[in-house]
């Protein structure tokens, strides 16, 4: 289901975000809001298995 | 002097005493004078350095000791490279006057095998965003249209390449900065495996995803560069501590008996791309096939997911290190950069570390896919380049991104020109390979390029 985007709720956590914007950037921001609603959507899809777990996530050393 | 040198014939020349290092500067200057100010490619011209550098390396040719194959050449660094002595800006107006006291790695390592440093590179803002007008230097435009956009980040090296003001120059690549640029001016750019470049003394954007690269005219020119630059660094916490190969050994085996993958729900389902670009991959798969390698179709989760994992990391670890300035000189950033990054200031903690959990997914899933071939085909870009005024603020959430995947997941990739589209702007196609396999990107990356004409093609300018 798709998040609908909401103007108040998102002034609302931006302001408490320590992020001190104008309107008008508050306004330019939120542009991009519903977007980035619908990546959270898309990574907190469950279910992930036990195994993938932050702690094994990237090994450059040994990658392979 | 006239025309234009790959990095390999121009060190061919400079062997035989044929070409001169200081008339090749000085030739590289006046292309700079004439055309950047239509292309903006550099932010600052190094003229004295490249001067010093060019008649350093004609002395140690003349006498019979030249450093190696780069020496002479003349290559630029985009401006997150920290050079010494020469300002480093990100292409900000927060680092306007910001000096370093020391190279980075991969600067020092090019100076000392001998280039010729002819000056810094126009970036998006920190390697995000663009093409963006409201910082202190105009974005780059495009060698083959000036009108069309470059893509970025490493939008300076693209058109400075595309355009013979440099023979190679450094790119970096977050979710696609060098192989985007590469593909829109047509030319070559390679991101390494994560880990074998250093990003020492290279303004960081995220972490995790970033990565230093070389981008040149040739898949064989940005094999010379890495040789360059590659190698473990004690002062990267991601450098691999692990030998280089010979980059360019394998250069002329051909590819036969390889074992090729294309992912065609990328570039025909998730992003389609343009007819052009699709017949430049089918053109290519064909060629490997005629050339005796085996091809067949590989299937990977939606582009979306790649996308979303590569989006919010990196906004998410760009608004980690630059929080204090977004938080007290956010109108000094341009609007495509902080508006993006203002954005992960509404990550959880929890939606960071399912991000990390997907990509861990994502991560087990391209390891599996490529355990039984040695090269992955798709798309580089979706198709020629755009009017540089005709694009969206928030396009990046309209299409996924066809180059993020191997940021995830760390992979080497490189993308080299398949031809021109209707619009006489490069297409394109993206090589992939296992961890720390380059030689065989190279390979196959060359055995194309060589038997194909359009590296004879260069914008007319």
């Amino acid at each position: 289901m798709e998040q609908q985007p909401d103007f108040d709720t998102f002034v609302t956590l931006m302001r408490h975000s320590g992020l001190k914007l104008t309107d008008e950037q508050l306004r330019s921001v939120f542009g991009g809001y519903a977007g980035l609603l619908g990546m959270l959507q898309r990574v907190n899809t469950p279910p992930m298995p036990r195994a993938i777990e932050p702690a094994l996530t990237f090994d450059p050393v040994n990658v392979r | 002097m006239s025309g234009f040198f790959t990095i390999a014939e121009a060190s061919r020349l400079f062997a035989q005493k044929k070409l001169s290092p200081v008339e090749l500067a000085q030739a590289s200057l006046a292309r700079i004078a004439k055309l950047n100010p239509v292309l903006n490619a550099f932010i600052r011209i190094t003229e004295e350095r490249a001067l010093d550098d060019a008649r350093a390396a004609e002395r140690r040719i003349m006498s019979g000791s030249p450093i190696g194959p780069l020496d002479g050449i003349p290559i630029a660094h985009k401006d997150i490279y920290g050079t010494a002595g020469i300002a480093t800006t990100g292409h900000s107006k927060l680092l306007e006057d910001f000096v370093p006291d020391a190279d980075s790695t991969v600067a020092a390592k090019w100076r000392e095998a001998g280039t010729v440093m002819l000056g810094k590179l126009a970036t998006h803002e920190f390697a995000l965003g663009g093409p963006s007008f409201d910082l202190p230097w105009p974005p780059a435009r495009n060698p083959w249209n000036p009108d069309h956009f470059t893509a970025g980040s490493s939008s300076g090296t693209g058109a400075a390449v595309a355009s013979g003001m440099i023979l190679g120059g450094t790119g970096s690549d977050t979710g696609g900065s060098i192989r985007g640029p590469a593909a829109l001016c047509g030319i070559a750019g390679i991101k390494p495996t994560y880990g074998l470049c250093s990003r020492a003394g290279v303004l960081p954007l995220a972490y995790t995803l970033d990565h230093t690269g070389p981008m040149a005219w040739t898949a064989e020119d940005c094999a010379m560069l890495l040789q360059a630059m590659a190698g473990h660094d004690p002062t990267d916490p991601a450098s691999a501590k692990r030998g280089v190969p010979d980059f360019s050994a394998e250069l002329n085996g051909g590819v036969s008996g390889l074992r090729v993958g294309v992912v065609r729900r990328f570039f025909e389902a998730d992003n389609p791309a343009t007819p052009a670009t699709r017949a430049g991959i089918d053109g290519a798969l064909d060629f490997f096939r005629k050339q005796g390698a085996t091809v067949r179709e590989v299937t990977l989760s939606p582009l979306a997911d790649y996308h979303a994992v590569c989006f919010l990391l990196i906004i998410a670890e760009a608004y980690a290190l630059h929080r204090p300035w977004m938080e007290e000189r956010f109108a000094d950033h341009g609007e495509l950069f902080r508006d993006r990054v203002a954005l992960a200031a509404l990550i959880s903690g929890p939606d960071y570390v399912q991000t990390i959990r997907k990509r861990r997914v994502l991560c087990e899933e391209m390891k599996t896919a490529m355990a039984d071939l040695d090269i992955l085909v798709t798309a580089a870009a979706p198709g020629e380049a755009p009017r540089i005024d005709s694009l969206p603020k928030w396009a990046i959430f309209d299409r996924p991104n066809l180059t993020g995947p191997f940021n995830v997941t760390g992979y080497p990739a490189i993308s080299i020109c398949t031809g021109f589209g209707e619009g006489g702007l490069p297409v394109s196609m993206q090589l992939v390979a296992k961890p720390f396999e380059e030689p065989t990107l190279f390979r196959a990356a060359h055995a194309y390029e060589t038997a194909m004409d359009w590296r004879t093609r260069r914008p007319a300018l």
